[in-house]
């Protein structure tokens, strides 16, 4: 190797530097991310978003080259961690995580939740979706919705509903607004205490999701009568949907988002939205997800923006129907 | 019996893991590490270390917990026998013989045959956990919310009768951590109860933080009220191998201990100390020489080690068939596993087996840590305790600031750890006894929600919701506890009780 | 432990109002009325389905009942009348001191009277050690400070670095200052291994003569 031709090589390593330290201040992005991402999750660990995130983060640090820092800000229904998301850099080293109750139900129901998603937040991807499934106790002897409203006529005042959140109450709610039958709330911890009386019998119905429901369902223990969002589930391909039954304007179903600051810069988003529906399709993710029946929406920035939309809508028009729970 | 079998081979087969081998080595280690140290039970122990915890998943977080449970029970009878100092209630009858012996030069025998008799009562105990696990969980599926009331009921009673001080102060106590628990937004409403106004306690009361203040923080204001004793630590400890006589001698107390703390761990109550006072109190009755007792009888450590060790771990039992913790440190437990994901009650064997019986079997594997890790590894703890105080409650303090932060990211849940420092304080020098209210806090929430439910479902109708004969009796037997324990031959026992602590 | 300074009861009887008991009676019928006095606004409901007011009163007339028996015996009963009621105020107010800053500066927020800068551990840990160190009767400064460093280090290597919490290390003004080049974990590591050494050598220039001295 002679003297010149190192020296040229220098000079290319030199300008390729330059170019790249000049093309730097322009485009962010191409350098994102160059330190670890911190994801607030606004619930305490252990429960189905901590969950979901942590598994999702496993997948991102593979591919992004940066580890995701889970940062769990429990308080105030979700409020407090939210809130500390919107308020974030703007700069794609905060993100925060979005359920059905933080950014649906809160800001309409909630006079703690003074903000407004769709003007504080970016949605970027949907992290994972999960059914809802309506289950009745086996003494009833039904097997459908309509079954169910018929045995309610006829059998005035006996249907208790076992309820332990927020979405549970709202759904009783709506169905009641729906289709006219009437079933009396009992209170319950959770659902471990909940299905423990349906079982029995000592309690008539309840409305949850999938993952918990499935093992008292393939035991026989209870009847699933009906899934609560639009569509079927893999896992149960023999029960109905409401809208099948003609229940109309009535979606109760759960999932977790990926949500920035407002002012975060697009090819951020994009960014973000592209690594994580890869990291959705990575093995250990799907494996999991089986195990947790969580289910995958494939969607882009637009379609998850259309999806939260239509989300916000529904729960905010069911809420004014069934008026406040207080 | 092969079913049996089956179940711990599959525990087994969860804790043969690396990863849980480990945990449940670092958790027996730190636990006996901290129960060693003065002025930190098993309870503040658990709250402190909980945070180590979250990265792991919900078996080896329980396998971890557990194993500092009875570390720190362990390191409890470690500093009884070596300084005359019980870590904690229920090594307070160790303290009687097994610093006699320690004095005698015989300190290694005691602490050897603490670890053989806690760890030949813990393999039983293991067994009958087992045992008892899957009937009792298949008998809580059929409780009503009136039953499950009842039981709540009774076993509040008997954390109050059992525990020490004044039957009033502690039923004070549980009353105030009964309304603690109600305190914060209603979980279906979302309507704020209690709060005054504060987003703060929005959330209700954590129990890690109740629990780090009243007891953590008010321990170390306790301690330093006093000037700085050094206690002093001879480093003579003796042979720890028990020889042919200290064996024949020990066999039966060992026996009795382990029958009597399995069965006292299972009853709700604080069954650890009432276990240990109880086999102190039969071995004195069946000694041929009751004048050796309290002069250093190998007796008198064997069987209230092997008790409390038992009991112990059967105070798992209600805690994971029924959901009901029956002391504060199992609450604090059964806290954990919700955090994790599992909440504690009768599904547990069904939907978790694998946790279930990992934990289970760990239990076993715990005990046989400590004693072939533990016993070799004597004078490292002998130099922990050489630690000074003023070096020592500076560090206690901000783990205690830097794990409660960890748990939710929430600084104001450091300055509610520093509240109910202050007040676990007061209470003490108002000479309360904090550990009911922490109890009540557990189960409060869960009190509530049966009753609303029992009268929901009977219609309003306190009789149909009384009349189940289970609930009749479950609540007869907490009046003849309390009546009872009025009555003025056992108020004087307790008085004796109390006393000794 | 002794708690030999407080547990000896005076011979002298005490006045009631300075009566163990007394004050504790005192202090739970305020807990009840101040339980009360938050349940008013709630419903209470009917039998068949009660309301979330029902349970804070009943609980708050029985704990007030009880805070009463507390405070009757502290009149009547024989012995209550040597139990003075103390507290130990210095270390008290040192200790919540030190984890009311912990509190207040670790990430820092709004407080509803005031707002703070986030400090981090750096800053944060070593003040909660030294300050909490003090509340000890008798104090070695020295000692104290090798603590406060060698600690916080220890802190900073479990917590944020082993156990990857979301615990923040720096005070925002400097988190935001280094270089991208460098990165956070590399900061944060030569952070632990600079207090690391401060405590090394503070150890060995002002501890470990003092020791040999004595």
């Amino acid at each position: 190797m002679n003297r010149t031709g190192s020296l040229r090589r220098l000079g290319a390593v030199a300008i390729i530097t330059v170019a790249l330290g000049l093309g730097m201040g322009s485009a962010l992005a191409q350098d994102y991310p160059d330190r670890p991402i911190t994801a607030i999750v606004p619930f305490g660990a252990g429960g189905g978003a901590d969950t979901q995130t942590r598994i999702w983060g496993e997948a991102m640090a593979g591919l992004t080259g940066q580890r995701i820092v889970v940062e769990n800000v429990a308080g105030t229904a979700g409020v407090a961690g939210t809130k500390q998301g919107i308020n974030a850099e703007p700069d794609g080293y905060t993100v925060v995580m979005g359920a059905a109750s933080t950014i649906a139900i809160n800001p309409v129901s909630n006079p703690a939740a003074d903000y407004y998603p769709p003007r504080d937040l970016r949605p970027v991807a949907v992290i994972g979706y999960t059914p809802y499934v309506m289950v009745v106790a086996n003494n009833l002897g039904v097997k459908t919705l309509p079954d169910l409203i018929e045995y309610g006529k006829a059998n005035e005042g006996t249907l208790t509903y076992a309820g332990w959140t927020a979405v549970g109450e709202f759904a009783r709610r709506g169905l009641e607004l729906r289709t006219g039958l009437t079933m009396t709330p009992v209170p319950y911890q959770g659902a471990t205490e909940a299905m423990t009386d349906v079982i029995a019998g000592r309690a008539s119905a309840a409305i949850l999701d999938i993952s918990s429901a499935l093992p008292f369902i393939r035991s026989g223990s209870v009847t699933p009568i009906v899934m609560t969002g639009p569509d079927k589930s893999p896992a149960l391909p023999d029960v109905g949907t409401v809208v099948e039954a003609g229940v109309e304007n009535y979606v109760i179903d759960s999932w977790i988002a990926l949500f920035v600051p407002r002012d975060t810069p697009d090819e951020i988003v994009e960014y973000l939205n592209a690594k994580t529906r890869e990291a959705l399709k990575s093995q250990p993710v799907m494996d999991r997800y089986a195990e947790l029946e969580i289910e995958v929406r494939d969607y882009d920035v637009e379609e998850t923006g259309a999806f939260m939309a239509r989300q916000i809508d529904a729960w905010a028009g069911l809420i004014k129907e069934a008026g406040p729970t207080q | 019996m092969t079913d049996l079998l089956q179940h711990l081979q599959l525990g087994f087969s969860v804790v043969f893991s690396f990863q849980n081998l480990f945990l449940c080595l670092v958790g027996c280690l730190v636990g006996t590490l901290i129960g060693v140290l003065p002025g930190i039970g098993p309870l503040a122990t658990i709250a402190i270390l909980m945070p180590l915890t979250y990265n792991a998943d919900p078996a080896g977080a329980i396998i971890m917990l557990a194993g500092i449970y009875y570390g720190a029970q362990y390191g409890g009878s470690t500093t009884a026998i070596l300084v005359n100092m019980p870590g904690e209630s229920s090594s307070v009858v160790t303290a009687l013989d097994g610093h006699a012996m320690a004095r005698q030069g015989r300190a290694g025998k005691a602490l050897g045959i603490a670890a053989i008799g806690s760890f030949i009562a813990g393999s039983f105990a293991t067994l009958v956990v087992a045992a008892v696990a899957i009937p009792l969980s298949r008998l809580a599926l059929g409780l009503t919310a009136g039953n499950y009331f009842s039981l709540m009921l009774l076993g509040l009673t008997l954390a109050i009768v059992l525990g020490s001080g004044s039957l009033l102060k502690a039923f004070c106590m549980l009353l105030i951590g009964v309304i603690m628990a109600l305190v914060g937004a209603d979980q279906i409403t979302g309507e704020a109860r209690l709060t005054f106004g504060s987003q703060v306690l929005y959330d209700g009361f954590d129990m890690a933080v109740v629990a780090m203040g009243l007891f953590g923080i008010a321990e170390i204001l306790r301690n330093l009220e006093a000037p700085e004793r050094r206690p002093f630590v001879d480093d003579v400890v003796g042979g720890l191998l028990p020889n042919r006589q200290d064996m024949k001698d020990s066999a039966g107390a060992i026996t009795r201990g382990s029958l009597l703390g399995a069965i006292i761990g299972i009853i709700p109550g604080n069954g650890a100390t009432l276990s240990s006072f109880a086999s102190y109190v039969l071995e004195k009755k069946v000694s041929k020489h009751p004048e050796t007792f309290g002069k250093g009888a190998i007796q008198g450590v064997a069987g209230p080690e092997s008790a409390n060790n038992a009991a112990a771990q059967t105070t798992f039992v209600p805690l994971l068939t029924l959901g009901l913790p029956s002391t504060a440190t199992m609450a604090l437990v059964g806290g954990a596993m919700t955090l994790h994901g599992v909440v504690p009650g009768p599904q547990v064997i069904d939907m978790h087996p694998e946790l279930f019986w990992g934990v289970v079997t760990s239990m076993w594997l715990g005990n046989l840590m400590l004693v072939i890790i533990n016993l070799p590894l004597i004078g490292i703890w002998v130099k922990f305790l050489k630690v000074p105080y003023h070096l020592l409650f500076p560090t206690i303090i901000l783990l205690c600031c830097v794990g409660i932060y960890s748990v939710n990211s929430r600084p104001t849940d450091v300055l509610m750890v520093a509240a109910f420092g202050v007040i676990g304080y007061l209470f003490y020098r108002l000479k309360f006894d904090p550990t009911p209210l922490l109890l009540g806090l557990v189960l409060g929430g869960m009190l509530e929600d049966s009753l609303r439910r029992g009268l929901i479902l009977s219609r309003g109708s306190f009789w149909t919701f009384l009349s189940d004969p289970l609930t009749l009796v479950l609540l007869g037997l907490s009046a003849v506890i309390v009546i009872s324990a009025l009555s003025p031959s056992i108020s004087r026992g307790r008085q004796v009780l109390a006393e000794d602590e | 432990m002794t708690h030999e300074v407080a547990e000896q009861p005076g011979r002298e009887p005490v006045p009631p109002y300075a009566r163990l008991e007394v004050i504790g009676g005192t202090t739970i019928i305020g807990i009840a009325a101040l339980v009360w006095f938050g349940a008013i606004n709630l419903a209470v409901g009917t039998l068949p389905n009660f309301g979330p007011g029902a349970l804070p009163r009943v609980l708050a007339i029985l704990l007030a009942l009880a805070g009463a028996g507390v405070f009757i015996q502290g009149l009547v009963r024989r012995e209550a009348a040597f139990e003075r009621f103390e507290f130990a105020l210095r270390p008290t107010l040192v200790i919540m001191l030190a984890v009311v800053l912990f509190g207040l500066f670790i990430r820092g927020g709004d407080f509803g009277l005031l707002s703070t800068p986030q400090l981090g551990l750096c800053v944060v840990g070593p003040l909660t050690v030294f300050i909490a160190g003090c509340a000890a009767p008798q104090v070695n400064l020295k000692e104290l400070l090798v603590l406060a460093f060698g600690l916080t280090a220890l802190m900073l290597v479990v917590f944020p670095d082993l156990l990857r919490l979301g615990i923040p290390p720096f005070p925002a003004i400097l988190q935001n200052a280094i270089p991208p080049a460098l990165g956070r974990e590399t900061a944060l590591r030569i952070a632990y291994a600079g207090y690391g050494a401060i405590a090394l050598v503070l150890y060995l220039v002002f501890v470990r003569p003092d020791r040999r001295a004595a």
